[in-house]
């Protein structure tokens, strides 16, 4: 905790992603009469904070330059078994640890693939959800039986001016943030995401860490599975599948950086809140499935895009404030290296 | 391999050296045959039994879809608009085959498959967006699309043609297995014998080193999309045959299966190594556990546990492999280097 902290993320990186949030909210309120109103507003803060919650074990696994696909059947796992401990008998509390304890589980044994047996994070997460969707449906026979436990239900829906699950929300978003920020495993995540090789010649513990990132996704899933149980008060298969793509899309929409080492979780945040009110402004003037697919993906694309040139991310290519001779022209240019341009030290380490 | 230990001639290298080329081949190869042996064990198959039907055609849209899934990951790039694709082109076919426009609804599929691999190829090379977040978007916007043809599963009047072209038999061969020893043998000649193929490899391998080499990196990586694009809407066109209707939510479990059985098939996820006819053994293979768990009496729903444990097993072979194909290559070098030969290469 040294005095001097230089912090990961620039102010125009948290800017953009939260403008957008109140431009999109403003947006909304002249198109909707009581789209702000506090009834309202609790009601997508709530939304926001499932996938929120779930999102922040993506957060540190793309911040390290993975990626965890096992999302769904984490979920849908954790809902199966919270409810049927519950029906077998188990106290709520040991039954609520338990099914934390499996999600725990099946991140560390990502991690252990991943880092140890150098495994793709691609693969090796998209095996692991093809295995938990077995378990979850032979455990289940096809159909989970029982609810959820009454203390989870009210955790999940329950409300006290705020709704629960939003406090719940913004604790978790204090711990991630202070984790990330001002501690040794936070910065470490930060160097081995941006530059792996070094990480490991600084005698950075990279295995380890790595294995932290996905069991803390397993964890952060474990947890939105038992709270989207918690819900529905009940389980169903398949209830986790709606969740993957958003998990990733978040993340992006927030502006942290695919190839890991860029972003924080407070833009994820920023991203959930963003999907959240485009979504529930979608619904509320009845645009249809179809539509709010469309637009959907067309918000992802356009965020990756921003991203990737207002932020100058890519060192490739002129900054999108640098405007000048052939700024545009620079833009367009195809991802086709062109003369003169360094071949990154990766490429040169094979030629 | 042993073979390759202490320094080659060159007449030992060009006998061997065709095989090699499908090394990563062999694991799928082998997979399949085991799993066939014991099918036909269990079942009693002959060949032109009703299940060996079901097999071919039960794999030959996932080979498709994982053979198109294959030219992206070979230039070192992901396509997760698959399942999208293939739901486009199922339902676009469907819906003009029940105006009784079969023939114009599999153009209009195939088209639209084109244009929308044209679109994920244009986004990941000329705005930069990772592929993995691009295709995810651009899939998001199919699916929509999709919706808007055909909102909800819907039997269509497909065709007799269509289905006998796709799914029938002609005397006793499945003809999707036609199809399939096709794909097969398209495969090979577009990855080994064109110059789009070899292209497309060193891509994969090096772009720095393709582009000096005066390769057209961004065309290549265009048309590995738009090939993608064709390929899944075959997919979704042979399930138009194969359902005889349309449904929205058809291509879904298309995108995760075509990337596992690419990995199956011994193709490198970091792009530049794989066979297209690998991935299509792994479709094979894929489709097989679910046949041989249900005659051995096992709960078909093992077969999500099996399918992942044969993944990730066949990554971690794949992974062991190319370590230890590392290694000989660097001996290799060494020892060329003291003799003053040129190293091989494969």
């Amino acid at each position: 905790m040294s005095g001097q902290r230089r912090s990961y993320t620039r102010p125009i990186e948290l800017g953009i992603p939260y403008g957008l949030v109140v431009l999109a909210a403003v947006g909304g309120a002249i198109a909707i009469p009581g789209f702000l109103s506090p009834g309202h507003l609790s009601v997508m803060a709530q939304t926001a904070a499932y996938i929120g919650i779930i999102a922040i074990g993506q957060t540190l696994v793309l911040l390290v330059g993975g990626i965890d696909l096992s999302v769904p059947y984490i979920i849908n796992l954790s809902a199966v078994l919270l409810v049927g401990f519950q029906a077998s008998g188990l106290s709520p509390g040991t039954d609520f640890l338990l099914v934390l304890v499996v999600g725990l589980g099946a991140g560390i044994v990502n991690g252990l693939g991943i880092s140890l047996l150098e495994v793709s994070p691609l693969v090796m997460t998209l095996g692991m959800n093809s295995i938990l969707e077995g378990v979850a449906i032979i455990y289940s026979h096809g159909s989970p039986q029982g609810n959820a436990p009454g203390f989870v239900t009210t955790l999940s829906t329950g409300s006290a001016g705020i709704p629960y699950v939003v406090v719940l929300w913004i604790v978790l978003i204090a711990i991630v943030t202070v984790v990330l920020v001002f501690t040794r495993l936070g910065r470490n995540i930060y160097g081995i995401g941006s530059n792996r090789a070094a990480s490991e010649l600084c005698g950075l513990p990279v295995k380890r860490t790595i294995i932290v990132a996905y069991a803390v996704s397993g964890l952060s899933c474990a947890l939105g599975g038992v709270l989207l149980a918690g819900y529905s008060g009940q389980a169903y298969i398949g209830m986790g599948d709606n969740y993957l793509l958003p998990s990733v899309a978040i993340v992006v929409i927030g502006g942290t950086s695919l190839a890991g080492g860029k972003g924080s979780y407070l833009q994820t945040v920023a991203g959930a809140a963003l999907i959240t009110v485009i979504q529930s402004a979608l619904v509320t003037i009845n645009m249809n499935q179809a539509g709010q697919d469309v637009l959907y993906g067309t918000a992802i694309l356009l965020m990756a895009f921003l991203n990737q040139f207002a932020l100058g991310r890519n060192t490739e290519r002129p900054k999108m404030w640098s405007w000048g001779r052939g700024a545009l022209r620079g833009w367009l240019q195809p991802v086709g290296r062109g003369p003169g341009v360094a071949v990154p030290a990766t490429e040169q380490k094979e030629a | 391999m042993t073979a390759y230990q202490g320094s080659p001639s060159a007449r030992q290298l060009s006998f061997w050296k065709p095989l090699l080329v499908w090394q990563r081949a062999y694991v799928a190869a082998i997979l399949a045959v085991i799993l066939l042996v014991v099918n036909i064990e269990l079942n009693h198959w002959t060949f032109s039994s009703i299940q060996a039907v079901g097999i071919a055609n039960e794999s030959l849209p996932l080979a498709l879809a994982a053979i198109g899934e294959t030219f992206v990951v070979l230039t070192n790039g992901i396509d997760l608009s698959t399942g999208s694709i293939v739901t486009l082109a199922n339902v676009t076919t469907a819906v003009l085959a029940g105006h009784g426009l079969a023939p114009l609804g599999v153009l209009v599929a195939l088209g639209l498959g084109a244009a929308a691999g044209l679109l994920n190829g244009l986004i990941v090379c000329y705005a930069q967006i990772a592929p993995l977040i691009a295709t995810l978007a651009t899939g998001s916007i199919y699916v929509g699309v999709a919706l808007v043809i055909l909102p909800y599963p819907g039997g269509a009047t497909i065709p007799a043609w269509l289905t006998s072209w796709t799914v029938g038999t002609i005397s006793v061969i499945p003809v999707s297995a036609i199809w399939l020893t096709l794909a097969a043998l398209a495969g090979w000649f577009f990855l080994r014998r064109s110059k789009f193929g070899v292209d497309l490899q060193a891509i994969g391998g090096s772009e720095a080193s393709s582009w000096s080499a005066g390769i057209r990196v961004v065309r290549v990586r265009i048309l590995a999309y738009v090939a993608s694009g064709v390929c899944c809407a075959l997919a979704g066109v042979v399930l138009a045959g194969l359902t005889t209707s349309g449904d929205p939510t058809i291509g879904a479990v298309y995108l995760l299966n075509a990337v596992a059985a690419l990995v199956v098939g011994g193709t490198s996820l970091s792009g530049g190594v794989g066979t297209l006819v690998g991935s299509l053994l792994g479709a094979i293979v894929l489709s097989l556990v679910a046949s041989v768990l249900f005659a051995a009496n096992f709960s078909t729903n093992l077969q999500f546990i099996v399918t992942g444990v044969i993944v990730i097993g066949a990554l971690l072979a794949q992974s062991a492999q190319s370590k230890r194909s590392a290694r000989t290559s660097q001996r290799r070098q060494r020892s060329s280097n003291t003799l003053g030969e040129q190293p091989a290469s494969l």
